[in-house]
């Protein structure tokens, strides 16, 4: 995968979840039930449970505010700061997703398909992300020149 | 190796500085190669054989030269070139190699640092994740409510706070059975719940006393609480706690039983309905003649209506709670989708609609 594939496909997985977080964070606020499987009832129980709040702070909220962070990585400039940012953040995430999807299980024993559906976003961020920054720049890894003022070190669309 | 170079009458050859090529140790006192590379040039005649010099050059190094005379086999200008670019490629190559492994040892450091810093982030993130769950505990929510004051017996201070609240919410207002309202309401609203349904209790301190402001008391509309176990895990637990509401309802105080019920309803599994906790609530219930409460709570009717209750929600394709169904009093109830628990609005236009039909 070159390095525009992988980071166009980073792009529009945390587009998605964008909307994902923002829909949530929607229905907190608005106090209506959300669409989904089974009348809205399990994924309400869960949007409205104990654990939905974090120190006081909507968790889907704070997924909104994640996944802004991480499209804002991935729109800066291709250098391994931000790479690494985006790679921190989507772990971040998947901690965090992860740490719900257990509360959802074992605590609330209901199953949100919104919550799913950002859990598998973030895993598949997680892997993206991670490998992008462990390769790294490799087509400059060494000898590559810095890169002149205003110029990207590895523009968007170089072959990797 | 020193470089020789023929012409058709006399041969030049010359020695190069040492330095291309190892130094010798000398040989015979300052005889040597080594002093042959000195800059030494002398020209040599065309037959090759007699290596005669002459033209000027140092005496001694005649001499040694003479006594270790070198064979230089003869080569062309052609050879000689590629023998130079063999020489520079191979210095090129070997400049190409060691830049390679550079690259190479360079790349292995940077993966390297970019591992030690990946996983520095998993180490922060799953310390994050630690404290969180470690903070959140069970739940950090409510635990069982307390309805005795510990100190000198009599309701708790979050009792009586219940029971104002309940009072000042429904007094007045007719009960009947599980029905809050005037029979005569036009509108009724069926609402399938589970006392331990945090989601209805939502809907009970949320958008419920509004509507009971507007629509019960005023007399339009009627609220009929029927039974549909969700929340609740042991359906010994869940028939015994719907059962105890039915029983303070023969008494026509089942909607106090109901809202105190939800107004301290505890965390969701953590086992807080007991019998003690029933006898508790019943006893906070105002004006519940305990005696007939607990005989009425073993009226199989009630546990038969339960189930009448819970028949009727599969009927309709209930899965949650809450559930609703509205229409016109003694007419065909349909199923109502609700926007919101806490904000009354979508009951409010169904109610309106209802009325004005």
């Amino acid at each position: 995968m070159s390095r525009r594939t992988l980071r166009i496909t980073l792009i529009v997985l945390s587009v998605l979840g964008v909307a994902l977080a923002t829909y949530l964070t929607y229905i907190h606020y608005a106090n209506i039930k959300p669409l989904c499987g089974r009348g809205g009832g399990t994924c309400l129980k869960v949007q409205t449970s104990q654990y939905s709040k974090l120190a006081g702070v909507p968790v889907a909220l704070m997924g909104l505010i994640g996944y802004i962070l991480i499209l804002g990585t991935l729109l800066a400039p291709e250098e391994e700061r931000w790479r690494f940012a985006t790679a921190a953040l989507t772990l971040g995430g998947f901690g965090f997703s992860a740490y719900l999807t257990y509360r959802e299980v074992f605590s609330l024993e209901e199953i949100c398909e919104y919550c799913v559906s950002s859990a598998v976003l973030l895993t598949v961020m997680l892997g993206l992300s991670s490998w992008r920054f462990l390769r790294g720049d490799e087509s400059s890894a060494v000898s590559t020149p810095p890169a002149a003022p205003g110029e990207h070190a590895a523009p968007l669309g170089s072959p990797s | 190796m020193p470089s020789a170079r023929w012409n058709d009458d006399v041969s030049l050859f010359s020695m190069p500085l040492a330095g291309l090529e190892p130094a010798t140790p000398g040989l015979e006192g300052r005889c040597s190669i080594q002093l042959s590379y000195r800059g030494a040039s002398f020209i040599l005649a065309p037959d090759g054989d007699e290596r005669r010099p002459v033209a000027a050059v140092p005496r001694r190094y005649l001499t040694c030269l003479d006594r270790k005379s070198v064979k230089v086999p003869p080569v062309s200008n052609l050879e000689s070139d590629e023998g130079d670019l063999t020489r520079k490629q191979r210095r090129e190559q070997a400049r190409e190699e060691r830049k390679a492994a550079e690259q190479a040892a360079a790349a292995g450091d940077a993966r390297r640092k970019r591992m030690t810093q990946l996983g520095g982030a998993v180490a922060v993130v799953v310390v994050a994740i630690v404290v969180i769950l470690v903070a959140t505990g069970s739940g950090g929510g409510k635990k069982t409510p307390t309805l005795v004051n510990e100190k000198g017996g009599g309701q708790s201070t979050e009792v009586k706070k219940a029971v104002a609240e309940v009072k000042q919410e429904i007094d007045g207002i007719p009960q009947s059975g599980n029905v809050l309202g005037s029979p005569a309401a036009p509108v009724t609203l069926q609402y399938f719940g589970d006392l331990e349904c945090p989601i209805c209790r939502e809907f009970t301190t949320g958008a419920l006393p509004a509507l009971i402001q507007k629509w019960v008391k005023t007399g339009k509309l009627r609220v009929e609480y029927r039974n549909l176990e969700t929340a609740t895990r042991e359906p010994e637990v869940f028939t015994t706690q719907q059962t105890d509401a039915l029983a303070a309802g023969k008494q026509n105080k089942g909607w106090y039983f109901i809202e105190l019920f939800y107004h301290l309803q505890g965390e969701e599994d953590s086992g807080y309905v007991t019998e003690k906790y029933l006898q508790g609530l019943a006893s906070a219930t105002p004006g519940l003649n305990l005696a007939k409460w607990s005989s009425d709570r073993s009226d199989q009717t009630l546990q038969a209506k339960i189930a009448t209750d819970t028949q009727e929600a599969n009927n309709n394709g209930f899965t949650g709670t809450p559930s609703f169904l509205i229409g016109k009093s003694g007419g065909a109830l349909k199923k109502f989708e609700y926007s919101s628990l806490t904000d009354p609005s979508s009951f409010n236009e169904a109610i309106e609609k209802l009325l004005k039909a």
